[in-house]
Parts: structure tokens; C-alpha cells; sequence
């Protein structure tokens, strides 16, 4: 696939504190991409250095075929989208889509069509929406108007600002499908940025995770959660148990206190040597009265709360470490202290680095 | 009102009612002379407003926008001569540009030329002096206006490819319009009826309304005549007003 946006080693600070460190990433087009990691990690700082409203310290940002850095932000040919607070407020629904269009000068005629037709992709009735005032407008609808009128223009890129932060749950789980839906018809290249791993992971093709300012990994939701890159990776995404021990001599890991574990792919985390975290997802672990797995550990029941699809146990193991445990709701019920054990397949656990 | 209409004739200490009803104080409040005196307030009030704009605009759009932290400070700076009496500020003036004043000796002493320069007495210091004394009613509420233009706004309208010179006619300037509008009204009605700056910075020949209001019921002692020609001014400024909300607000509508 033709890469859409490339970034070559980018970095920026403000006053002493580097935001984006030495960044390099290839976005395809088509691609939904999403930035994911905690607030103040950079992600924004990405997503408007990619737009032109800042410019890097170094780097080189490219958008198509063509260097951009030094091209201003209305000659770049990207829709930025806030979290539908940007909509202008003198202005209606109609005027603030028709604003990129008659920023590019088209002609009237088409500038209504272009509007009439983005508003009913974003299933609004254009008799109905296309007048309103910003301040009639509900969360969800200014969300969708906001990437309406960055999409009329046909940008070679979607650039989104945790768009969906301000919303309620189930308007953003609707609004969530809907992206995505749009993502496909359009056929656009989007680069999403967001704070908010499930979301990131039920939407993109690909995620890139960010923490002070650096990039930690790129890959596709299943590589980011099955094999995360380091224990930061694997704590931000999904829950996991992280219990930090040593890779023996004998080809195992060595906890203390506890028996030594079996990790599979051992060779497969090759590189990770000494000092290191195992990294079992909760989901992964299953509760038993007798040990019958490859490892196996016993620990008494803490605390258990009950969450609808599943039953959450929480574990202490070996006087020292607690493990979160999902545990399907039709199974054996635990009772608060009873002594129990916890069993994992070799291949279950992941090694990385601190 | 009654006054005017010759119904209450007041004389010195107590009012007293007057005899009949009659227009002739308005017959000569409307002469042409006094028409012409009361355009020339009019466009002097105009063009002190234009004028605030101009300089104004920009000093609120860099507060607002550039000022960072010490935007209270710059701010603060403008509002300063507010705290002073206008009748202080205008011997200020007199000092500073006065035929012996500060500047001309300063440029006298430079050099720079070799008579005084006039820079009192005239239409243009009147301008000045009004610009100076109403500056401040301009600069407050464009600020307060421009102060709520979130960059956002702006942000936006570039990527969507508005350069910085069309994202300020379609965004900013629309959004502060309400700050103008409420500028424009506090520099010129009481610009239009000015009579301290005229009096002091402006020849004798320079005469305005508001002066000559102030003469009429100060120096003439003609209560009716001067309370004729009120009304004549409070009807032109009423009109005016009236007019400009309304095209404001059409314009707002947009």
C-alpha cells in the first residue's frame, strides 16, 4: 500500500520540554491509524505538526508525494477535526461545511450539492439540520458536523482530535461505528488520535502507541495486545498482570517466591535477557481447585466483583503479588479467602522489558 | 423638552411658566448655520470613531491575541488616563504640543525644525485629543470581545483552508463584531457631543454642538435655545443609532 503520510525522525519542544521525540512513522493510505497514549504523551503535538499548526524542530513530514514542512496549513490538503467544539458559532450547519469549499472557490451549485450529500452520508437530513444554528445542535450532532465539513473538501487526510472524548457512553459507541463506516465509504486516510485504548482497538488497522513523546510501537491492535512492546505497552493496553523476575539460565523465569514459569516463546521474546516483567492478561488465567496447567500457582481469593459478562477475582499469590483473574460467570463460584489455584498455558505469557 | 417648547421659561434661581407655546427656538436651532455646525460634529464624532477603530482594533487583537501574561498590564496601560479628569488630560496636551509645549521645544532643540509647529488650535488636534480621550471606550469592550475568539476558531478555518488573511475576515472580524459595535456606540455619542477637548485644543473658530450647547446655557443664559438645539442633537443621535444596531445586527444575521 502507497504510503499516504510519512514522518522522518520529527521532533518538537516547547520552552525545554520535548513533546515529540524523534518520530518516525508510515501511515498508508485508506489506512484507519490511530496515536494512542496518555495525555501529554504528544499525540496532539503529532497530529497538528502533521496538520501545519505547528512546525517541527526537525524532521521531515511529507503528505502524498510532497515535503510539507514548510507549506502553511491551508495549502496541505487535511481535515482536522476537534471534539466538536470548533463548529463556528456564527455560522449554521450548512455554512460551516460550505466553508472549505468556498475557501477553494466552487461554484455555488456545487458547493449545495457537496453539502446536501455529506449531510445524508452522515445520515442528517439536510431539510432538517442544514439551517440550524451550532447551539441547536446536540453533542453527537456537532461531532458529526465537525467531520462533515472537514470531509467535503476530499482531504488526502482525515486528522481526528479525540473526537469522541466529550460524549456519553453509548452516543460514542454509536458514534465509534460510525467512523468507521464513514472511514470506509470515503475511502480517506484517517489518523485518529486518542487517549482511549478499547476504542483505539475496536476501530483501527493499525495503532501506534505513544509515551513521552516517543513511539513505542506500531502494529495491528491484535500484535499491540497479543505481543505489547514493553511493560508500558502492555500495562496502557487492555488489564494485565505484570509480575517482574528474572530470565534464568535454565530457559525459564524466575519469580520470587514463586515456582519458576514456563514462557513458550521464550526464543520468540528473544532479547529480553536479566531483569524483566511476565505479562499475563486476566482473561488468559484460569481458576481451578487442583493444579493442571503448564504453570501453576495457588494464592488466596482477596476480592471478587461481578461485572455482568464476567466475574473479576482478585489473587494474592505468594504473600507479595496480586493477579487480576477473569473468570467466566457460569463457572464455580469463590468464596473470599478460600485457598485456590491459577493456571496458564506456556504460551499465554509474554516477557518484556521494564 | 418643555423648555424648548418656550412653555417653561426659566430664570434665574426659579422656573417659571412661560406664556406660550412656540417653535421660534427651534427655527433657530434649525438654521442652515447651525446645521452645518452640527454636521461638522457629526463627521468630527465619525471620524474620531473611525479613528479609534484603527488604532484601537489592532491594540485589542494583540492583547487579546499576543499578550500572554502580561495582557492585564497592557491593558491596564490603556485604561491609565481613564483615571485622570479630562479637563487635567487636556492641559496635558496643551503642554505636550503647545507652541512653547514639550515637543516642539524637543524638536527646536534637535533641530529638526526651526519654528513651532501648530499642532493645537486646528481640526487635527481636536481629532487627536478626541482619539486620545475616547480610545480607551474603544479598546475595552473589542478586547473583551476578541478575548472570546477561541483559537480553535481559527485553527480550523486554516486547515480548511482559510489563509491567515481570509480566517481573520471570516472568523475573527465576525466574532468580534458585537466588541465593535458596542465601541463604535460608546466612542461616538458622547464624541458627537463633545465640549472640553473642542474648547481647549480647537480655534476659535473650530465650534461644535456640544460647545455650543455649552455656551448657549453658560454664556448666553439661553435655556430654550440651548435646550432646542439638545433636542436637535439627541434626535440626530437617536436616528443615527437606530440605524447603525439595525445594520449591525443584519450584518451579524449573515
Amino acid at each position: 500500500m502507497k504510503n499516504e503520510v510519512i514522518l522522518q525522525s520529527v521532533s518538537k519542544s516547547y520552552d525545554r520540554i520535548q513533546a515529540v521525540r524523534d518520530v518516525s512513522l508510515n501511515i498508508g493510505g485508506n489506512e484507519f491509524f490511530s496515536i494512542l497514549g496518555p495525555s501529554g504523551c504528544g499525540k496532539t503535538t503529532l497530529l497538528r505538526l502533521v496538520a501545519g499548526l505547528e512546525s517541527p524542530d526537525s524532521g521531515v513530514i511529507s503528505i502524498g508525494d510532497r515535503v510539507v514542512n514548510n507549506l502553511p496549513p491551508h495549502k496541505r490538503e487535511v481535515g482536522l477535526v476537534f471534539q466538536g467544539t470548533a463548529l463556528f458559532p456564527h455560522m449554521n450547519v450548512f455554512e460551516n461545511i460550505a466553508f472549505g469549499l468556498r475557501m477553494r472557490s466552487y461554484p455555488k451549485g456545487e458547493i449545495r450539492e457537496r453539502v446536501m450529500e455529506v449531510l445524508r452520508m452522515m445520515n442528517m437530513p439536510p431539510e432538517i439540520f442544514a439551517h440550524k444554528r451550532v447551539d441547536q445542535l446536540s453533542g453527537g450532532e456537532r461531532q458529526r458536523v465537525e467531520i462533515a465539513r472537514s470531509l467535503v473538501f476530499e482531504p488526502r487526510v482525515l486528522l481526528l482530535d479525540e473526537p469522541l472524548g466529550p460524549l456519553d457512553l453509548k452516543i460514542r459507541q454509536k458514534m465509534q461505528q460510525e467512523l468507521k463506516r464513514i472511514q470506509r465509504m470515503v475511502g480517506t486516510t484517517f489518523i485518529y488520535v486518542t487517549h482511549d485504548q478499547t476504542e483505539a482497538l475496536i476501530m483501527s488497522d493499525r495503532i501506534a502507541v505513544m509515551n513521552r513523546g516517543e513511539v513505542l510501537q506500531v502494529g495491528t491492535p491484535e500484535e499491540i495486545y497479543s505481543s505489547p512492546a514493553n511493560k508500558f505497552v502492555a500495562d496502557f493496553i487492555g488489564e494485565s498482570n505484570l509480575i517482574e523476575g528474572e530470565v534464568g539460565e535454565d530457559g525459564l523465569f524466575h519469580i520470587d517466591g514463586l515456582p519458576p514459569i514456563m514462557v513458550s516463546d521464550m526464543d520468540k521474546n528473544s532479547g529480553v535477557r536479566g531483569r524483566a516483567f511476565l505479562c499475563i492478561r486476566p482473561e488468559k488465567i484460569s481458576i481451578y481447585a487442583e493444579a493442571e496447567h503448564d504453570n501453576s500457582v495457588s494464592g488466596i481469593v482477596l476480592d471478587k466483583s461481578y461485572v455482568g459478562t464476567h466475574v473479576v477475582y482478585r489473587v494474592e499469590v505468594g504473600d507479595r503479588y496480586v493477579f487480576t483473574v477473569y473468570s467466566n460467570t457460569s463457572s464455580r463460584s469463590f468464596r473470599l479467602g478460600e485457598r485456590i489455584s491459577l493456571g496458564w498455558r506456556s504460551s499465554d505469557g509474554v516477557l518484556v522489558k521494564g | 423638552m418643555a423648555v424648548s417648547f418656550g412653555v417653561i421659561l426659566p430664570s434665574q434661581s426659579q422656573i417659571v411658566r412661560g406664556e406660550v407655546f412656540t417653535l421660534s427656538y427651534y427655527q433657530q436651532a434649525l438654521d442652515p448655520l447651525f446645521l452645518k455646525i452640527l454636521a461638522r460634529s457629526l463627521l468630527l464624532a465619525l471620524s474620531t470613531t473611525v479613528a479609534c477603530i484603527l488604532i484601537g482594533y489592532p491594540a485589542a487583537y494583540y492583547i487579546a491575541f499576543k499578550g500572554g501574561r502580561y495582557k492585564n498590564l497592557l491593558l491596564l496601560l490603556f485604561i491609565l488616563p481613564l483615571w485622570v479628569t479630562f479637563l487635567l488630560r487636556g492641559y496635558a496636551l496643551l503642554t505636550l504640543l503647545g507652541p512653547e509645549g514639550v515637543l516642539n521645544s524637543i524638536l527646536l532643540n534637535l533641530g529638526l525644525i526651526r519654528e513651532p509647529l501648530y499642532m493645537i488650535y486646528n481640526e487635527f488636534a481636536v481629532l487627536q485629543g478626541m482619539v486620545y480621550g475616547y480610545l480607551p471606550f474603544m479598546i475595552l469592550p473589542l478586547y473583551a470581545s476578541l478575548e472570546k475568539v477561541r483559537k480553535i476558531y481559527i485553527e480550523a478555518s486554516r486547515v480548511m483552508g482559510a489563509s491567515s488573511l481570509k480566517a481573520f475576515w471570516k472568523i475573527t472580524l465576525p466574532l468580534s463584531r458585537p466588541g465593535l459595535v458596542a465601541g463604535s456606540l460608546l466612542t461616538f455619542i458622547p464624541a458627537a457631543g463633545e465640549f472640553i477637548i473642542p474648547s481647549f485644543l480647537g480655534g476659535p473658530s473650530e465650534v461644535y454642538i456640544g460647545t455650543m450647547i455649552y455656551s448657549a446655557f453658560i454664556s448666553a443664559r439661553n435655556w430654550n435655545w440651548g435646550a432646542a438645539l439638545s433636542m436637535v442633537y439627541i434626535v440626530m443621535i437617536l436616528v443615527g443609532v437606530l440605524l447603525y444596531m439595525k445594520y449591525s445586527r443584519e450584518e451579524l444575521r449573515i
